[in-house]
């Protein structure tokens, strides 16, 4: 099989029967990132040695009994706006640009508890704002379908790895669709939890009330393999939530004979590229013939998801960015500054790129005074409509069905002129922020050679079926199949 | 219709420098975005009261007892100016 298909499940068997050792398997996929870095640009760091120690290590753990888990030697690619300790994490920023930091966040112990090998830190948007990479503080990554073309964002070095096979899966953060959006235009799994579910601890903040880590695998199942690992409350997240535990690949396989699925009107609109609408057309046909019940439904407020996104959104994220200020960490700029003030101000001017820069001048302006009412208030208030429409629908139907993104991937530069047309690459994935719902893209064929993803929407908490009807349509189209040439 | 001299108030509640290239070019992109955000100003929302507790879990409480957190080195080994175990910061007062 080669590496680039090689899911967590296959890994996991061969490494269990002693077929392949965590060492040959790391090996081979660290030589292959080694191989295709200078040319797709997914990782900012990757240390091929560090990697192959700890692979190492985990090998004589796994023999001697204290390690057996499913993770345990399968190498995974983490978003560089994830912690750990005494690893440099940039967020993709000039600001962090050689920042180590002092913990390693509860996602990551999580993983490295169970025994995963972390292949290095991928490239995404500065501070996860963007849909493309090409807002990263150091360069845009390279979608492996098409090197012209971006990979999408802003998790789209994670979402490079996985699809080109430089990591078995991998890890992204998903702000307004940065795991799902990325992960359609590879052709991988993306999936964003209920938000509450992941902790954030180690997550380096954008918009606090919106951010949630997910995973980007090859196949629905590894999705809820890491899912598993991952998910749970967190005393030092205290927006996560107790919640019972689950075995999110029990009952994966159940299928969908009688789940009523609503697909949104609003969805299929002006905006989306035909060749997107026909393959989700198929996507709904397929599921249809495995027995699910089909509704088209209405999201009447859902137009203004994201209106009410790019307003609440930039409140959090000039209140979120205003801690890199030179004094504790990151960039300083002192030598040319007079006073404290200049300090602050010449380290981030130095530091943040356009798009933080748009968007914390965007941010302050909304919630200063005068505007506050106008703007951050009444965001707050529609996003409570929108919720409510949510509510109502979900009262009618077990998930929700629809495009990923508007498009597929588009070229490298494209969009870059226009903020606004790059902020719509966002419009299917926003409102599941606003409302907090869980939600995943599978692999729904190529348009022009290029992957188109298929989003399912579950109800608050219910990500057991939004699994399950997530695997029922992959296994029945075969899409997961699908590689890049590369 | 937003003024550069209204955006660069805000840049300077930002503790942002900018220069007048990306002043002029920032002005442009606030009144580009927020026209389409304007349009939320248009939904009837006088029945909703905004209640963020709903989406967002009670406080969770935890007991006020101060531990080591066993990083103070590496907190400050990030830092650009230390003295001692304190950030060292231009004056704050004139």
């Amino acid at each position: 099989m080669h590496i680039k298909n090689l899911t967590i499940e296959t890994a996991h068997e061969a490494i269990k029967s002693g077929d392949l050792s965590a060492e040959q398997l790391t090996k081979q996929v660290l030589d292959r990132a080694q191989e295709l870095n200078p040319k797709l640009f997914a990782y900012l760091n990757l240390n091929a040695s560090t990697a192959q120690q700890r692979a190492k290590q985990v090998d004589e753990q796994i023999k001697s009994g204290t390690l057996s888990t499913e993770l345990a030697g399968i190498p995974v690619a983490v978003k560089d706006n994830m912690t750990i300790k005494g690893s440099r994490t940039t967020a993709g920023s000039k600001i962090l640009e050689n920042y180590k930091p002092p913990f390693t966040g509860t996602v990551m112990q999580k993983l490295l508890d169970a025994g995963a090998v972390v292949a290095g830190k991928t490239n995404l948007d500065e501070f996860a704002m963007g849909s493309s990479t090409e807002n990263s503080g150091f360069y845009p990554s390279r979608n492996p379908w098409d090197t012209e073309r971006v990979p999408g964002g802003s998790s789209g070095g994670s979402a490079v790895a996985v699809a080109s096979g430089m990591a078995v899966y991998g890890l992204g953060s998903d702000t307004g669709g940065s795991v799902r959006q990325p992960a359609a235009m590879c052709g991988a799994v993306g999936m964003k939890p209920t938000y509450g579910r992941v902790s954030r601890h180690g997550l380096i903040a954008m918009a606090s009330s919106l951010d949630q880590i997910g995973p980007i695998t090859k196949t629905v199942k590894d999705s809820a393999i890491v899912f598993n690992y991952i998910n749970g409350f967190d005393p030092k997240d205290s927006t996560t939530r107790k919640k019972d535990p689950t075995d999110f690949t029990a009952g994966i396989d159940q299928g969908v004979k009688g789940l009523r699925i609503g697909v949104p009107k609003q969805f299929f609109g002006e905006g989306l590229n035909s060749e997107v609408n026909n393959s989700i057309r198929e996507a709904i046909d397929l599921l249809s013939a495995q027995g699910a019940e089909i509704k088209e439904i209405d999201l009447p407020k859902i137009a203004n998801a994201l209106a009410v996104y790019y307003v609440i959104m930039p409140v959090e994220v000039s209140s979120n960015l205003g801690r890199y200020d030179g004094i504790r960490y990151g960039l300083s700029e002192r030598k040319d500054a007079k006073s404290l003030f200049d300090v602050y101000t010449n380290s981030r001017e130095a530091g943040f790129g356009d798009e933080a820069k748009r968007r914390i001048i965007l941010g302050t302006y909304t919630s200063s005074a005068g505007y506050y009412d106008a703007y951050y208030k009444k965001a707050l208030e529609v996003q409570q409509l929108i919720r409510e429409d949510f509510k109502k629908v979900f009262a009618e139907v077990d998930i929700l069905v629809g495009p990923t993104a508007p498009t597929t991937a588009f070229k490298i530069g494209e969009l870059a002129d226009d903020p606004l047309a790059m902020y719509l690459s966002d419009i299917f994935t926003v409102p599941m922020n606003i409302s907090g719902l869980p939600a995943i893209s599978v692999p729904a064929g190529l348009a022009q050679g290029l992957p188109v993803g298929l989003q399912l929407i579950a109800p608050w908490w219910q990500e057991a079926v939004m699994f399950r009807a997530a695997y029922a349509y992959e296994q029945a189209s075969g899409n997961h199949k699908l590689s890049p040439e590369i | 219709m937003i003024s550069k001299q209204e955006v660069e108030k805000t840049a300077k509640l930002a503790r942002l420098n900018l220069t007048d290239e990306e002043l002029k070019k920032l002005t442009q992109d606030l009144v580009r975005v927020l026209d389409y955000c304007k349009a939320i100003q248009q939904i009837d929302t006088s029945e909703v009261e905004v209640n963020l507790a709903e989406s967002h879990p009670v406080n969770q409480n935890r007991s006020d007892e101060p531990v080591d957190s066993g990083i103070q080195k590496d907190i400050l080994d990030q830092a650009p100016e230390v003295d001692g175990t304190y950030f060292e910061v231009k004056e704050v007062l004139d």
